[in-house]
């Protein structure tokens, strides 16, 4: 395998809903570069297109989504190859968490089935050698009791577990790519820390590529080496977190940072939150989209900002920080 | 999907939420084991003619409790092996239509699009098949048959079962664990054996219970207009008929099988209303 090459390469992907005399488009020339054992996370406010993104990497998009560009796993283009042949590689090659583990798991089946759906579902393993390993896999999301565990139904375990027994289920194939779509959202904040950790863990020692998707930027943060800014399905600014925490070049970023509640501030004082609301992708302004709530904004940002190379990290603005 | 279903917890929920529908769950249990082994044990065949007891009303010293009809069968025997044939019908016709009606209404929902509008039209045409007609044309053709009612009644009775299943499973599909499932890289057929199909069985378990009934009242109909079983077999449709016709000179011929019916059709119903809070693993009271 050739280490050079990232696993997942993303090239100008768009997502269209909507008619076709009237597209919206939900993600429009997104690129994005993961390697085998790194970690990206996607940050943006509600519909700027972090889900869709997760579900067109998927291959879950709506029907009447249309997804143009192109997607790059494993060397495998994913947007060439038929609808079964991409079922393959959910599992043994990608993978995803979903949002609320309450919902996500079937009420009607235990535990160890469920675990052992995916394995069965690509011929991995069956019957006594399914049950061993999702044992194993139960163990390895640190699940205490787990030969219980296994026995019981989804309404009996806590929120937290539910979302460890999802994290198995996705482990289940030893994929190389798991997406997290807002993972440790609906979870308590130390639950949530214990997700955290052990997804960091997962990343280290399996050689995992994580693909983290939150509209919190102090869980990517903590959590991811990359990150990319998404604002109204465009790429806002992406580069290292260090770096893009540091020294914020777009003014979404920069506004979303200074959003955030911190320790050191005084309590009275209100919290600086950008102003207006996100834009309706049916009515998109021309040019840069955050253009109406941006300070630094004026009459040159009636054209589409590139994203261009700024320091550390890259960033579409016509007039970064 | 059997295995999957808490039973057993299913069972001790039921008993203590609705008692009701335990109680009916046993009386059908019994009814059941009444007909299927009464008409063994009874001195009486149900055919078997007895000269010296015509219209004969209930009584112990002569041997027909229920007494017998106006040409001295025991009603008794009637009314049970009459029961296995209603049973058997309601319980066939009702097996037939939940195999093609929950296979057709779950392909059609989670497949949706196109191929779901052409199964769905399929089940309009055949709705707007005059049943009677249907069934009368059938046994035209083919000879009064025993057959031909599980068919016929199947055959309509579907329709109703797959848009049910259908609706339910459009709401399902659309829940996080189909996602999840469809990422784990489970085909279609295999979502909708392992996720649809299980999540469906409450609302299906209510149905088939009201289905049941809703059969053996149909083949009594049947039997009633005389498109039924045919002399000297009974069933509980064709004894009531019998019944009415002498209701005024042996009231027992008819009260004995309608009282087994309207029994049955009871027990069936209160146990659906039971069933659907007692398959549903979530719902659970502090255990």
């Amino acid at each position: 395998m050739a280490d050079s090459a990232p696993l997942l390469e993303v090239h100008g992907l768009r997502v269209t809903l909507g008619s076709r005399a009237e597209p919206v488009y939900a993600l429009d020339g997104v690129d994005l570069q993961l390697a085998a054992g790194d970690s990206l996370g996607i940050v943006g406010e509600s519909g700027a297109g972090k889900s869709q993104l997760a579900l067109a990497l998927m291959g879950l998009s709506e029907r009447h989504a249309r997804v143009d560009g192109q997607i790059h796993v494993a060397g495998q283009d994913l947007l060439a190859m038929s609808a079964a042949k991409r079922r393959h590689l959910r599992g043994p090659v990608m993978a995803m968490i979903f949002q609320d583990p309450m919902r996500a798991l079937n009420p009607y089946l235990r535990v160890g089935t469920q675990l052992t759906e995916a394995m069965a579902a690509h011929g991995i393993a069956r019957g006594k050698a399914a049950r061993k390993e999702a044992l194993r896999l139960l163990e390895r999301v640190r699940i205490p009791q787990p030969a219980e565990r296994l026995r019981q139904y989804p309404h009996e375990l806590s929120g937290g577990m539910r979302q460890r027994v999802m994290i198995a289920m996705a482990l289940s194939c030893k994929p190389q790519l798991l997406i997290a779509d807002e993972a440790t959202t609906a979870l308590d904040v130390t639950v949530q820390a214990g997700i955290l950790a052990l997804l960091e863990d997962l990343r280290r020692e399996e050689g995992l590529a994580l693909l983290m998707i939150s509209h919190d930027l102090g869980v990517i943060a903590q959590s991811c080496a990359h990150t990319m800014v998404l604002y109204a399905g465009r790429v806002a600014e992406t580069g290292p977190t260090h770096a893009l925490i540091a020294q914020p070049r777009h003014p979404y970023t920069d506004g979303l940072l200074r959003a955030r509640p911190s320790l050191e501030a005084r309590a009275e004082a209100a919290l600086p939150a950008i102003p207006g609301a996100p834009p309706d992708p049916r009515q998109l302004p021309e040019g840069c989209a955050f253009a109406p709530r941006c300070p630094r904004a004026d009459a040159s940002c009636r054209r589409q900002p590139p994203l261009t190379a700024m320091g550390a990290t890259a960033a579409a603005c016509h007039h970064p920080l | 999907m059997a295995p999957a279903l808490p039973v057993r917890a299913g069972l001790g929920r039921l008993a203590r939420r609705h008692p009701a529908a335990l109680v009916a769950a046993v009386l059908l249990l019994l009814i059941a084991a009444a007909c299927v082994v009464g008409p063994w044990l009874l001195p009486h065949e149900p055919a078997a003619l007895d000269w010296d007891h015509f219209s004969t009303p209930p009584g112990v010293d002569h041997g027909h409790y229920l007494g017998t009809d106006a040409i001295g069968r025991d009603i008794l025997a009637r009314t049970l092996s009459g029961g296995r044939l209603s049973l058997a019908v309601g319980l066939a016709a009702t097996l037939v239509s939940l195999l093609i009606g929950v296979t057709w209404g779950a392909t059609a929902g989670y497949l949706g699009g196109r191929v779901d509008a052409l199964m769905m039209r399929f089940v309009d045409v055949l709705y707007a098949l005059p049943f009677m007609f249907f069934v009368i044309l059938l046994m035209v053709f083919f000879g009064r048959h025993l057959l031909l009612i599980f068919v016929a009644i199947g055959a309509i009775n579907w329709l109703d079962m797959a848009r049910i299943v259908r609706g339910q499973t459009i709401a399902l599909k659309n829940q996080p664990f189909i996602d999840a499932a469809r990422v784990g890289g489970s085909s279609s057929a295999r979502i909708i054996i392992r996720h649809i199909v299980p999540n469906l069985l409450g609302v299906v378990a209510v149905y088939v219970t009201l289905t049941i009934p809703q059969v053996i009242l149909f083949e009594s109909f049947l039997s009633f207009l005389g498109l039924g079983v045919q002399e000297p077999q009974a069933s509980w449709g064709s004894l009531v008929n019998d019944g009415a016709r002498e209701m005024a000179q042996a009231p027992w011929a008819l009260l004995a099988p309608a009282g087994m019916l309207a029994l049955t059709l009871f027990c069936f119903n209160f146990l659906g209303d039971g069933l659907r809070d007692a398959l549903d693993p979530k719902d659970d009271d502090g255990r």
